[in-house]
């Protein structure tokens, strides 16, 4: 189960491993709003009414992996996580094997570790943070658990299948809020 | 059952990888990612369409979380999305939190946009705050009273330069940014056709393409002190 492991925490270990964190307070004064100012919230449509889910997004590709019938991906992105263990347990576990090559008892346990469909963010007090990093290669964490060194599909190993070999984003992530790069121009 | 030989697995299992997708072909064809259109209703929904949603610490204050969620299957040419946001008004956008482990949402943070025009519109945020109701339904968060919840507003970014938001402790992005995610889809396919492996190095499919972001930061205590059993998702919901 080392690669079950792997899969949710190698994340929490390249946090850590990242947390040469400068505890610098950014001096973003010319972009603040007068202080003390009260925020008046425009008034919207929503207001009162009762809203119903359209999608939703936890563990990244749960749905897109782990769900197989279209049926089944449009109840899945309109429920809630509390229910996922009892109603997409048995889907994933089927979707897992068919589409994998991986055996029941190690389909089940995958599927027992993403669902429900949150993403855990660890410990935020102590030094663990885990959570989604914009840098996280989350395909080759994927990639790695089916077809990796000790991988759960049948036909692992597969070095050239365990990564796609992109390793990073095209453009460099900001070191300061909103940290996602800067858009592409037309 | 007809045994499968070590190929026949591989490209099976590739191919599930794609499945998935719903093979995305819209207009720019082939586009897919972590959630980027996973389900038939939702890909003709590209206003309510999450593609990815990240949790981390601040690389600037250690005491704040990163919360960032980002929409739409194809913001996929520079020319979509710079001076139109593809945000609706008729959507709520929320990052949801659970900090007891039951996979019900504790706190929310939601977001909506205002402004009929969809080159001015502001992001109006509420919270991070308990809701009224909890599960596939929502209801917009009190703003009165003594459970009010926090308020925030920023413009909708539609160009290069990110309008940034920072008011007693929360501060808030809403807009078009680069796709930050990243994977040889070109190759993934290829895979799927027959080609034995990836290419090393690989070729990032989402190189050059856009998404609209919504990113929110905020002092960790605020979800419940020392809890070590946080998780978090979000959501969009319509009337």
């Amino acid at each position: 189960m080392r690669t079950l492991h792997f899969y949710l925490w190698t994340v929490t270990l390249l946090v850590t491993a990242a947390l040469t964190v400068a505890a610098c307070d950014e001096d973003r004064s010319e972009l603040l709003e007068p202080d003390g100012a009260q925020v008046q919230l425009s008034k919207t449509p929503l207001e009162s009414m009762t809203l119903t889910q359209q999608d939703r997004f936890g563990i990244p590709a749960i749905n897109t992996l782990f769900v197989s019938a279209a049926s089944d991906k449009n109840a899945f992105n309109r429920a809630a996580p509390e229910n996922d263990a009892s109603d997409f347990t048995a889907i994933a576990v089927a979707t897992i094997m068919g589409r994998f090559a991986v055996s029941e008892a190690n389909a089940t346990a995958l599927a027992g570790l993403v669902l429900p469909d949150v993403q855990p963010l660890g410990d935020l007090s102590g030094a663990l943070f885990a959570g989604r990093r914009l840098s996280d290669d989350v395909v080759d964490l994927v990639l790695g658990v089916l077809f990796g060194p000790t991988g759960l599909s049948d036909a692992a190993p597969a070095p050239g299948l365990a990564s796609d070999f992109v390793d990073g984003n095209d453009k460099p992530f900001l070191a300061e809020f909103p940290y996602l790069a800067t858009p592409h121009t037309p | 059952m007809k045994r499968m030989n070590a190929a026949e697995r591989r490209r099976l299992a590739l191919l599930g990888l794609l499945a998935g997708s719903a093979t995305a072909i819209a207009s720019f064809g082939w586009l897919t990612a972590a959630d980027h259109i996973d389900s038939p209703l939702i890909a003709a929904d590209q206003s309510a369409d999450l593609a990815d949603v990240y949790s981390f610490r601040s690389p600037t204050n250690p005491d704040h979380i990163v919360l960032a969620m980002t929409i739409s299957n194809i913001q996929a040419a520079p020319e979509i999305g710079f001076g139109r946001s593809i945000f609706d008004p008729q959507v709520l956008y929320q990052f949801k939190i659970d900090n007891d482990g039951d996979a019900v949402e504790d706190f929310v943070i939601q977001a909506f946009v205002t402004g009929k025009d969809a080159s001015k519109q502001k992001m109006n945020f509420l919270g991070p705050a308990a809701p009224e109701v909890t599960g596939t339904d929502a209801r917009i968060l009190s703003r009165s009273g003594k459970n009010k919840a926090r308020k925030g507003k920023v413009r909708v970014s539609t160009g290069t330069v990110p309008i940034i938001k920072s008011k007693r402790g929360m501060t808030v992005f809403a807009g078009v940014r680069d796709d930050p995610f990243f994977f040889d889809f070109g190759q993934f396919v290829a895979v799927l056709g027959g080609a034995s492996s990836f290419n090393d190095p690989g070729t990032d499919a989402f190189a050059g393409l856009n998404v609209y972001a919504i990113v929110v930061e905020f002092p960790i205590a605020w979800l419940g002190g020392d809890s070590n059993d946080l998780k978090v998702w979000a959501t969009t919901s319509r009337p």
